[in-house]
């Protein structure tokens, strides 16, 4: 599968980031339900928060959740450079670019993850 | 016995592997046939019947290991592989940093054979057929006192057959089993207005087909379906802040299997799976730690009759037992095998299990639940409850891969007040770290329930009987195929497709179509910067289509020769002809089409062997030279040809490859990085690249810290994880999901779906794809869709029945049930399925 390709570059992107986050890889996408295209997934690996197009810290412990439908009706801009994908997350090979997209519920769990004292 | 004409193989393989100088040697015939059959919104769809058998070898020599699998069973074949598994296992051990080896655990020689009162041998599709249509009659007859709620979109699949398995070892196992299994699956999704609300339902056991009554199958789907319609008429906005939850067996089970069960995995916690099913955030040192309350009790249990993860002795020859993993809120043992038994210095469990002749063994859950308490009933548990949410079955659910992140979504939960429950809720989210989940525990009902359900791990991830339960396609020989199959000479796959198109003729069917899928997969696979294990995994597959006067039948076997093909053939026909007419067939095309030849793919991976290891090095220099102290990952080189021929004419062949690394590069347990290199030859592959990005990702991500707050943002993704949702996105188009109304997608075509930026291809055979395909499994020619046109939603994926019913024509992309992406899916397999699968 191809995904078309957009006319930004990743220095470009990054400074269209107002408050954002950089995710550079994902697992366990699940649906809430296929029909609305409801779904959440758990970034893993390097994730950065981006403020005023500045990377300013790697973060750990959140959770995207959103539609399909809604996320890439949100697209702001789509890279020029392309890479093949398949992995254990993408079992159809996909030629992908970079993609930027606007207001994304991003969520993180209860607890601070510590075992409990005792 | 079944198994019987095997077993000789399996035994030659372990002699001539020590003769060869193997430290440790296993051999283990794996497989079995089964008959599964598919109800799409009350129409039934061809059956499937399949016959999947083979012979996997595991040696261990200088402490490096390797593994390969073929279902080319003859004692040449045999002899070769034994020698190029140890050859194999050689070729990597300049990269084995940690020896590999096995425990001295007491390996066992036992049969077990699980009891059926109606054996699941020769299942007839009109009784699976017939069971579904009483399920689905009830489940619509629900509508009429609905209140306008429907359930129009229904899907529901039956499955039956057996896994039999023959495992030696070079250090005295020897284990014959034979785990018969029934398995539903089913997805309804309800209407009312514009709302919607959908129910997955997974049931399963090991035993015959009397477990359709033991768990009164049929009224269990009624009830679901009867809450499904409750929820989308009654439930209320949910509440939302810290509160009391009380989790129903459904909703105990999961996450006793995601955060109990998969962190106390063993080879996790050592590192193995770092870069696919992922890590730990226990260490080897957490034994005796605190990771719950007193009432937190949590086991894996493999004994337990009629559960479908049953299994009393394991892949390794090893008896299994009963796992405490939770004892009081400590840990109190981890999942093992015989190597992480052996690195860790405990008493090995006996948790390795494979899915399959062609994966190796690994460790897995069997059945994993919270121990009963000492509330009698869960209304004594309500009581305990002022305030808060009974969370009875779920939808959604995830977990991060250290296991300490997880969410689940409710689906049928209720809002409970002064300790009764007082309405439904809708979709009310648990969001929890596990030490949270685990120490707020205050009590157990004594009620024990187990549901069904796979579990993905491994490279190229396949579902295993697992976790709440489970199941995998378990299938059972003919004993007549199995003599067949070691007397008769093997064919080319050309002349096996013309065979079997003549044996089809000779009975009689109108149209037949043979496709014969040859796969040669080579990988190395590596963790803490050492290769653990290099693979050859070397499978032909037939796919077999017939139809007759309106019938039509599917076929899947990995029997190659001439004999067993014949009987399979006529088994299948056998099977159609009791069939009625099928609504949804559709004549192919009178005329056939050729296909030259045609072969993008790079001839340096047909041996790609002599690469792997160079590659790999390459890949972990380059991470480790970017700061990380230590990589997992794996290496896979792989070259699939397709072959075939169809009663109308069609004759074609085709072959592609690719080479496949995946990095994943640490710096401490929360510093990670990731990196790939996807290739459809060795020209385009760079594994130095794809470590740096690793590498370097890991080296920035240490001292990472918890987002200040939660909230909307924009997301730059990577190709990466656009890739994954994107293609999901194109598992959408399939004309099927549409059709199942499993697709969101449904109602949408040449309305704008997505931003005017995305245009979204699906390719058959474009210069340069990972998935080249000339014609697809109708014979068809394959070509590119263009599915999401700036930002407009201009076409669904089909084959030719989906395409008639749609007044619109193929898109070159059969499946015979299903058009999938890339024609890739050859197997008419059932692709709901693998969007639900635990890890």
């Amino acid at each position: 599968m191809e995904v078309g390709s957009g006319d930004s570059g990743y220095e470009e992107m990054l400074a269209e980031m107002k408050r954002g986050l950089i995710l550079t890889s994902n697992w366990y996408t699940r649906f809430k339900n296929y029909r609305t295209g409801e779904f959440s997934t758990v970034p893993r690996d390097g994730t950065y928060l981006v403020e005023s197009g500045e990377v300013r810290a790697p973060i750990k412990g959140i959770r995207i959740s959103d539609s399909l439908e809604r996320m890439f009706s949100s697209i702001r801009l789509l890279s020029k450079d392309r890479e093949w994908v398949e992995w254990w997350e993408v079992e159809t090979p996909v030629l992908c670019p970079w993609v930027l997209v606007d207001g994304v519920t991003v969520t993180k769990a209860y607890g601070d993850g510590a075992p409990p004292a005792g | 016995m079944l198994l019987e004409e095997y077993k000789d193989l399996a035994d030659y393989c372990v002699r001539e592997a020590r003769r060869l100088g193997a430290e440790y040697a296993e051999a283990r015939i794996h497989g079995g046939t089964g008959t599964g059959f598919l109800l799409k919104n009350g129409e039934p769809q061809p059956p499937v019947i399949d016959d999947s058998f083979g012979i996997a070898a595991r040696v261990i020599v200088g402490g490096a290991m390797g593994f390969s699998a073929t279902n080319l069973l003859s004692k040449e074949r045999v002899k070769d592989l034994t020698a190029r598994t140890l050859k194999l296992a050689k070729s990597s051990s300049l990269l084995v940093k940690e020896r590999i080896g096995m425990d001295d655990s007491k390996t066992v020689k036992r049969k077990v054979r699980v009891a059926e009162k109606e054996p699941v041998e020769g299942a007839d599709p009109n009784w699976l057929k017939s069971v579904l249509l009483e399920i689905d009659s009830r489940v619509v007859k629900l509508e009429s006192r609905a209140d306008g709620v429907k359930i129009p979109n229904r899907i529901m699949v039956a499955s039956a057959g057996a896994e039999e398995k023959y495992i030696v070892t070079s250090d005295g196992a020897k284990l014959e089993s034979r785990v018969p299994r029934f398995h539903y699956f089913g997805i309804l999704t309800a209407l009312k207005g514009g709302d919607t609300a959908q129910r997955m339902i997974q049931q399963g056991e090991s035993g015959g087909l009397e477990i359709v009554k033991r768990i009164d199958l049929v009224d269990l789907v009624e009830t679901e379906a009867r809450s499904l319609i409750r929820v989308l008429r009654e439930a209320e906005k949910t509440p939302t802040g810290i509160m009391d939850v009380v989790l129903g067996p459904e909703l105990s089970g999961i996450a006793a299997h995601e955060s109990v069960g998969h962190p106390q995995e063993a080879d996790r916690i050592l590192g193995r799976e770092g870069a696919q099913a992922g890590e730990s955030y226990l260490s080897k040192d957490s034994l005796g730690t605190k990771v719950g309350s007193e009432e937190a009790n949590v086991s894996d249990d493999p004994t337990i009759p009629h559960s479908n993860g049953y299994s009393l002795v394991d892949d390794e020859g090893v008896a299994s037992k009963k796992r405490r993993l939770i004892v009081d809120g400590k840990i109190s043992e981890f999942l093992q095998n015989r190597s992480t038994a052996s690195i860790l210095g405990v008493r090995n469990n006996g948790s390795s299990r494979s899915s399959g002749f062609d994966r190796e063994p690994i460790i897995r859950m069997s059945n994993t639940f919270v121990e009963p308490g000492d509330y009698a009933t869960t209304e004594e548990l309500l009581k305990e409850v002022k305030e808060g949410v009974y969370l009875k079955s779920f939808t959604e659910w995830n977990i991060d891969d250290k296991r300490l992140n997880q969410r689940y979504t409710g689906l049928e939960a209720y809002r409970i007040k002064d300790g009764e429950t007082t309405g439904l809720v809708k979709a009310p989210v648990l969001e929890i770290t596990t030490p949270v989940l685990w120490g707020s525990v205050r009590g157990r009902s004594k009620r024990l329930e187990f549901e069904a359900a796979s579990c993905g791990k491994g490279t190229r991830c396949r579902a295993s009987p697992s976790g709440l339960g489970g199941q995998t396609p378990c299938w059972e020989p003919s004993g007549s195929w199995a003599v067949a199959r070691r007397l008769a000479k093997l064919m080319a796959p050309d002349e096996s497709n013309k065979f079997g198109v003549g044996v089809a003729k000779r009975l009689g069917a109108d149209e037949t179509i043979l496709i014969t899928v040859i796969a040669n997969e080579r990988m190395a696979r590596f963790a803490n910067s050492s290769i653990t294990v290099t693979k050859n995994v070397n499978e032909s597959g037939q796919v077999v289509f017939l139809a007759k006067g309106g019938r039509r039948i599917i076929g899947s076997s990995s029997n190659p020769q001439r004999a067993s093909l014949e009987r399979f053939i006529e088994l299948l026909y056998k099977s159609m002809m009791s069939l009625p007419k099928d609504a949804g067939y559709v004549a192919l095309p009178p005329r056939g089409r050729t296909y030259k030849p045609s072969g993008t793919h790079d001839r340096k991976l047909d041996r790609a062997e002599g690469l792997l290891s160079g590659y790999v090095k390459e890949a972990i220099d380059s991470a480790e030279a970017a700061g990380a102290r230590r990589t997992a990952g794996s290496l896979e080189a792989r070259v699939t040809s397709h072959h075939i021929v169809s009663s109308t004419g069609t004759l074609g062949s085709d072959t592609s490859s690719k080479v496949l690394l995946n990095i994943r590069a640490f710096t401490d347990k929360d510093a990670s990085g990731h990196g790939l290199s996807c290739s459809a030859t060795t020209r385009g592959f760079r594994p130095g690249p794809a470590g740096t990005t690793a590498g370097s990702h890991s080296k920035r991500m240490r001292n990472a810290r918890q987002l200040p707050e939660e909230g909307t943002f924009q997301i730059l993704m990577s190709p990466t994880v656009a890739a994954n949702l994107l293609s999901l996105v194109g598992e959408f188009c399939s004309a099927f999901a549409v059709e199942a109304g499993t697709s969101y997608l449904l109602g949408k075509m040449g309305k704008k779906v997505a931003s005017e930026g995305l245009d979204l291809t699906d390719h058959g055979k474009k210069e340069g794809c990972l998935q080249a395909r000339t014609f697809d499994d109708e014979g068809q020619p394959t070509r590119s869709t263009k599915l999401i046109e700036g930002g407009v939603l201009r076409s669904f994926l089909h084959n030719l029945s989906t395409a008639k019913r749609s007044k619109t024509n193929t898109t070159g992309n059969a499946g015979l049930i299903e058009p999938g992406l890339g024609t890739w899916r050859s197997e008419a397999g059932i692709p709901v399925t693998k969007r639900c699968s635990l890890r």
